[in-house]
């Protein structure tokens, strides 16, 4: 029973897709074997399907602000995502959520992984915390100083209508804004590390189906090829994302973006060599070739990237231009 | 004679290994000999990555090894680290013998070092060398398999009778034998150039690559040229195959003591017909040898048409008409004021302001057009595909990558394989018709306030629960059903009370349709 309590209370997030992955695969696994554990995350989830389908109506406002004012929350937009969402649909489920992470806390007393944690600072605007209905603030948008949360993203939150903005190319401040369970915007410095990790985080997790890891490389290339924000973390996540993504355009920005950061690390190295090796699409093997031609041109090529420029260099079934700026990188060599 | 062959070979390489580190301030020369047994018919395998190799082979018995090796280093500490971290290996038995330069250090060492090897073999021993950096590598007088693989340097092989594979990166290749070969010869260089002299009555098998050079001989020679090699016979068939690849130089296969008048270039002579290429008569001195080519022109009055293998052209403006065709290369054109039709077999097309309709396609590259003025086709294998401005009537093709549209004010029919599509119509625009089409990506059209159309998009998603379609305003009707395991959104609609239909279709992606000022 004890297991059941545990497992009744990470519900509220398992619902919205905020447990880590071994919690969320814990908790179905519990699910599956509990049938009263079964009865209640059905009805769970029904209710919120049922929340999510209401009426868009606007509520009275005296109630709008009266639950508000109890939830402490001042009414602001300053970040519109490309789809906003109907005012009382959110509300509904923020309340929703504030309700069943709140029963939760007060049956029992547990702690939760937190994602994108604030540190504490005075007057931070907080990120969505879990099980702590005291500190739970509900507004349509948040603005939170990098320096002001925890780098450490646990699991994998659900983030949604990503946007960059550098609304001053002069500073050296950018923002991140995106949905979680609110909208977030998280702003500083590009070497913030919280800035880092929430780039790097977007580009590799970022929705498949979505525009924005596209778009999040843009950013990237926008805001990292200037040396005094270089980051390795940026660039091996771009390695990531040219070793695995299956889409063509995401790969080819990728490589790009990589090949002008300025930072280089074994990790890219790497990814750029088996990129010039096996990937089937010639575009992102001239990018790859390309910055390798700049690593061969300061020495930092190792013999098995030689070897590679070789071989591509000779392939009789490879694309000519591709061979040609092989052979141009082998030329670029030094000792 | 033995005295004097080390003696002189020692001064020899002392100077070409010293020369190299002369600019550090603080240098260590050793220099040594040292003799082994080896039977006759043995391995001789050198390993050295910093300096030159001279193996010779000579009738004495026995295995001499002469080095000298050189550190250069700023200072003490590292000429210090820099002797001990170059080391000299000397290892193998009377049927092998292996000598190696090891360096444990790293390209971030303050300190350089150098090793030569003058080494002499019985005439009969298979020679393997592998170097990387040295100024040379020369074999000579060896009758048996000779191997080098190098990456820097150029690499001669001479009275070498027996079978050789010569395989460089940058560096030049000789090859020169007073004698008919015998055994096949492989010479591989990619940046470097080749050249064999052998007897003028050798046969031989001669097959030949190059992507950017020629193939000159002035022996008798039979043969056809496909793409960049050329496959014929020297003198008559029976003989071994001279297997010659330069991938970016030019290739010579001559008689030793011929004539250097009677040098022709096989590409030109294997040519058909008198080039069915021509250019403008300004241009004409540039038609000469068009198996490669960097044509980096301002202007060019009149049309221009141009066929080569590999060609990087770079005009800024044609008053006329454009046509050309290459294997692979970069093409940039300014101002065309006729139309425009570009082939390449790969490489980036950067298209500026093109007054004619544009037909441009290349196989792999970025293809960027600021201008269409009368639209056109466009198409990439692979790479982004990008049109700033069209005014006429687009039809865009990408193997894989993107496809961005920033202005078009005409018809737009866009397809990619793997990539989202980006459109954005002219704002005054108040209809169109377009079809945008990817089968892995996304798809993202803006128009203006004005424009009226019949929407008909779909996405096809294996995400069951995907909203698949979002637009900025109100009217489209949603469907979503089952098809093959897939879930189909189906969004059909008028807006701006209907126009020309705008199909969409996108496979494992979003399409998002922004309509500035709409309300939702």
């Amino acid at each position: 029973m004890a297991e059941c309590s545990a497992m009744r209370e990470s519900f509220p997030l398992l619902l919205t897709e905020s447990l880590d992955a071994q919690s969320r695969e814990t908790a179905h696994q519990h699910i599956e074997s509990c049938a009263e554990c079964a009865d209640e995350w059905q009805g769970m989830k029904e209710a919120w399907r049922m929340m999510a389908e209401l009426p868009e109506l606007e509520p009275p406002a005296r109630i709008r602000q009266r639950f508000l004012a109890e939830i402490g929350v001042a009414e602001k937009t300053n970040v519109i995502p490309f789809m906003r969402r109907p005012a009382v649909k959110w509300l509904s489920q923020a309340a929703a959520v504030v309700i069943l992470a709140g029963g939760s806390y007060l049956a029992g007393h547990r702690t939760a992984p937190i994602r994108l944690q604030p540190t504490g600072v005075a007057n931070v605007e907080r990120l969505p915390a879990a099980i702590q209905p005291a500190a739970f603030s509900i507004a349509e948008t948040r603005t939170v100083n990098a320096n002001n949360i925890n780098p450490n993203i646990e699991g994998r939150p659900d983030i949604q209508n990503v946007q960059f903005n550098d609304a001053n190319p002069n500073d050296d401040q950018i923002a991140l804004s995106f949905d979680v369970t609110q909208h977030v915007t998280v702003t500083g410095a590009p070497n913030d590390k919280s800035m880092v990790r929430l780039m790097a985080y977007v580009m590799e997790n970022e929705d498949q189906m979505s525009p924005s890891r596209s778009r999040a490389i843009d950013w990237v290339k926008q805001a990292y090829t200037d040396p005094s924000n270089a980051d390795p973390e940026i660039a091996q996540a771009l390695a990531k994302v040219l070793r695995n993504d299956t889409h063509e355009g995401v790969r080819i920005k990728a490589v790009d973006t990589l090949k002008t950061l300025p930072t280089m690390t074994l990790d890219t190295r790497e990814a750029l060599i088996t990129a010039l090796k096996n990937d089937p699409n010639p575009a992102v093997r001239i990018k790859a070739v390309d910055a390798l031609a700049r690593l061969a041109a300061s020495g930092q090529l190792d013999s098995a990237a030689v070897d590679t420029l070789r071989q591509k260099a000779m392939q009789d079934d490879e694309n000519v231009y591709v061979r040609t700026k092989a052979a141009e990188a082998l030329g670029k060599i030094q000792p | 004679m033995r005295a004097s062959f080390r003696i002189g070979g020692l001064a020899a390489i002392a100077l070409l290994a010293c020369g190299a580190l002369v600019a550090a301030p603080l240098s260590h020369t050793e220099r040594f000999v040292r003799d082994f047994p080896m039977e006759a018919g043995g391995s001789l395998w050198i390993e050295n990555p910093v300096g030159n190799v001279d193996v010779v082979g000579s009738d004495q018995q026995g295995v001499s090894v002469s080095v000298v090796k050189v550190v250069g280093a700023p200072d003490a500490g590292s000429l210090k680290e820099g002797r001990e971290q170059t080391q000299i290996l000397m290892e193998g038995d009377n049927k092998t013998r292996v000598i190696r330069t090891v360096i444990t250090g790293t390209h971030e060492s303050k300190w350089k070092s150098n090793v030569a090897y003058v080494i002499r073999v019985p005439r009969a021993s298979q020679v393997h060398v592998k170097g990387s950096m040295g100024e040379h590598i020369r074999i000579s007088n060896i009758a048996s398999t000779v191997t080098v693989k190098n990456t820097n340097g150029d690499i001669t092989l001479e009275g070498v009778g027996g079978a050789a594979t010569v395989d460089s990166a940058n560096g030049d290749i000789h090859f020169l034998s007073d004698a008919k070969p015998s055994q096949p010869v492989q010479l591989t260089t990619i940046n470097g150039g080749i050249e064999v002299q052998v007897s003028g009555e050798s046969n031989l098998d001669w097959i030949a690559q190059s992507i950017k050079g020629d193939f000159r001989t002035n022996l008798p020679v039979r043969g056809r040229i496909s793409g960049n090699a050329f496959r014929g016979l020297v003198n008559n068939a029976g003989g071994p195959s001279m297997t010659t690849t330069a991938l970016m130089g030019n290739i010579f296969l001559l008689s030793r003591g011929g004539s250097q008048d009677d040098i022709r270039s096989v590409r030109m002579a294997a040519r058909p017909t008198p080039n069915p290429i021509r250019i403008s008569p300004v241009q004409a001195n540039q038609n000469i040898a068009a198996y490669s080519e960097t044509i980096q022109t301002p202007l060019v009055q009149g049309n221009f048409m141009y066929a080569t293998n590999y060609g990087n052209f770079h005009i800024g403006e044609v008053r006329g008409f454009v046509s050309i065709q290459t294997g692979a290369g970069q093409v940039t054109l300014g101002t065309v004021t006729g139309d425009c039709s570009v082939r390449s077999g790969g490489g980036p097309l950067d298209l500026s302001d093109i007054f004619g309709t544009i037909s441009a396609r290349t196989e792999a590259g970025e293809v960027l057009v600021r201008s269409a003025r009368k639209g056109g086709e466009i198409g990439t294998g692979a790479g982004t595909l990008r049109v700033i401005y069209s005014a006429g009537p687009l039809s865009l093709h990408n193997g894989g990558g993107d496809i961005i549209v920033n202005q078009a004010a005409s018809s737009v029919d866009a397809e990619t394989r793997s990539g989202d599509l980006s459109l954005t119509m002219d704002p005054r625009l108040h209809t169109q018709h377009i079809n945008a089409k990817t089968t892995k990506g996304n798809i993202i059209l803006n128009f203006g306030p004005r424009f009226g159309a019949d929407i008909d998009a779909t996405v096809l998603t294996t995400q069951e629960d995907a909203v698949g379609i979002h637009a900025d305003f109100t009217g489209l009707t949603v469907k979503r059903d089952q098809v093959n395991g897939k879930t189909r959104v189906h969004a059909t609609g008028k807006i701006g009370g209907g126009g020309e239909k705008v199909e969409l279709f996108a496979e494992d992606g979003e399409i998002q349709i922004g309509q500035p000022g709409a309300s939702r």
